[in-house]
């Protein structure tokens, strides 16, 4: 998702008011809450959000403890607020829970979400993983298969489920967002693509019979080797480190003094 | 810039499709069965993803000379 102001930046929020989806250069923070720049400008009772720490704030009233009680309040009562309004679930979206049990079987969960190119993509996937196993063509690889066609069919109800609860909570889903994200999400680091590649090298070799997965087995303990040279790498590559306990806790601020 | 790496991102599913197609092709042409050719889509993807994260660099060095100025 993008930012709606600004087209090449990846958005960090959507505004609670309007749902526009905002860049962090955009957002405004109010409370703890998100907001695109339009809606702070409105005044602050216009937002439904708002209403309800409105009502519960009570308005300062003078101390009554003076003799002269027949004196007018200073401050006029504030003007009757409309009834806070709950945020609004829409009935008309798919039910995760549905959502969950048609997603066991593959596509079904993403038609009945309207995701209907992921639907073909899930079956796709799914179903050609399964041939290329009972293909007997993969000298050994089947395992490896296997375990990727169990976390596929697990993950696609959980997608659904996910999808339907988004949909529900209004939120835009885009409809390849959970599917194509190796391709879509993220471009900080390119080891992911950089795997991939290494992965689909790897195992056409070795399907073509040039090599064998099996001659890497020997040298497993490079793997050991790496990720401590990794953790290493990320320790000392932060200029500015912290230890997660120093990390400031966004609910326990101090409230922004009044003057 | 970001046009730019749409066309990437679009350009990777349409090349996985007819990169699927072919081998397919092939395994009915008899020269490689699918299940030895399968993990070229998983190298398509793979170098989709770096030209992604690359041009991505590329735009944000862009927009810093640009700002700089």
């Amino acid at each position: 998702m993008r930012c709606a102001t600004h087209p090449e930046t990846e958005a960090t929020a959507y505004c609670r008011s309007c749902g526009k989806a905002v860049c962090g250069q955009c957002v405004r923070d109010e409370q703890g809450v998100a907001y695109c720049s339009d809606c702070t400008a409105e005044p602050v009772a216009a937002r439904p959000g708002i209403l309800v720490a409105a009502e519960e704030a009570t308005p300062y009233l003078p101390p009554t403890t003076s003799s002269d009680a027949s004196e007018p309040p200073r401050i006029a009562p504030p003007p009757p607020l409309p009834a806070p309004v709950a945020p609004e679930l829409r009935a008309d979206t798919p039910s995760p829970l549905l959502a969950f049990l048609l997603g066991l079987i593959p596509g079904v969960g993403a038609v009945y979400n309207g995701h209907y190119a992921k639907a073909v993509f899930h079956v796709f996937i799914f179903g050609g993983t399964v041939t290329l196993i009972g293909s007997g063509a993969l000298h050994g690889l089947e395992p490896l298969l296997v375990f990727f066609a169990l976390m596929f069919f697990i993950y696609m109800p959980i997608e659904a489920f996910r999808t339907a609860k988004a949909l529900r909570r209004g939120e835009p889903v885009d409809e390849f967002s959970g599917l194509l994200s190796l391709v879509h999400e993220g471009s900080r680091s390119p080891a992911a693509g950089i795997a991939l590649i290494a992965l689909g090298v790897m195992f056409l070799l070795h399907s073509l019979g040039y090599w064998r997965i099996a001659s890497l087995i020997p040298y497993w303990p490079v793997s050991l080797i790496a990720l401590g040279a990794y953790m290493l790498y990320r320790r000392f590559s932060e200029p500015n480190w912290q230890s997660p306990a120093d990390y400031p806790r966004r609910f326990e601020q101090t409230p922004p003094d009044e003057s | 810039m970001a046009r730019t790496r749409d066309t990437v991102r679009s350009l990777t599913g349409s090349v996985l499709l007819i990169l699927t197609g072919l081998l397919f092709l092939l395994e009915y042409a008899d020269s490689y069965r699918f299940a030895q050719t399968w993990p070229a889509l998983l190298i398509v993807l793979g170098v989709g993803r770096v030209t992604d994260h690359l041009m991505g660099r590329a735009a944000a060095q862009k927009r810093e000379t640009w700002l700089e100025r």
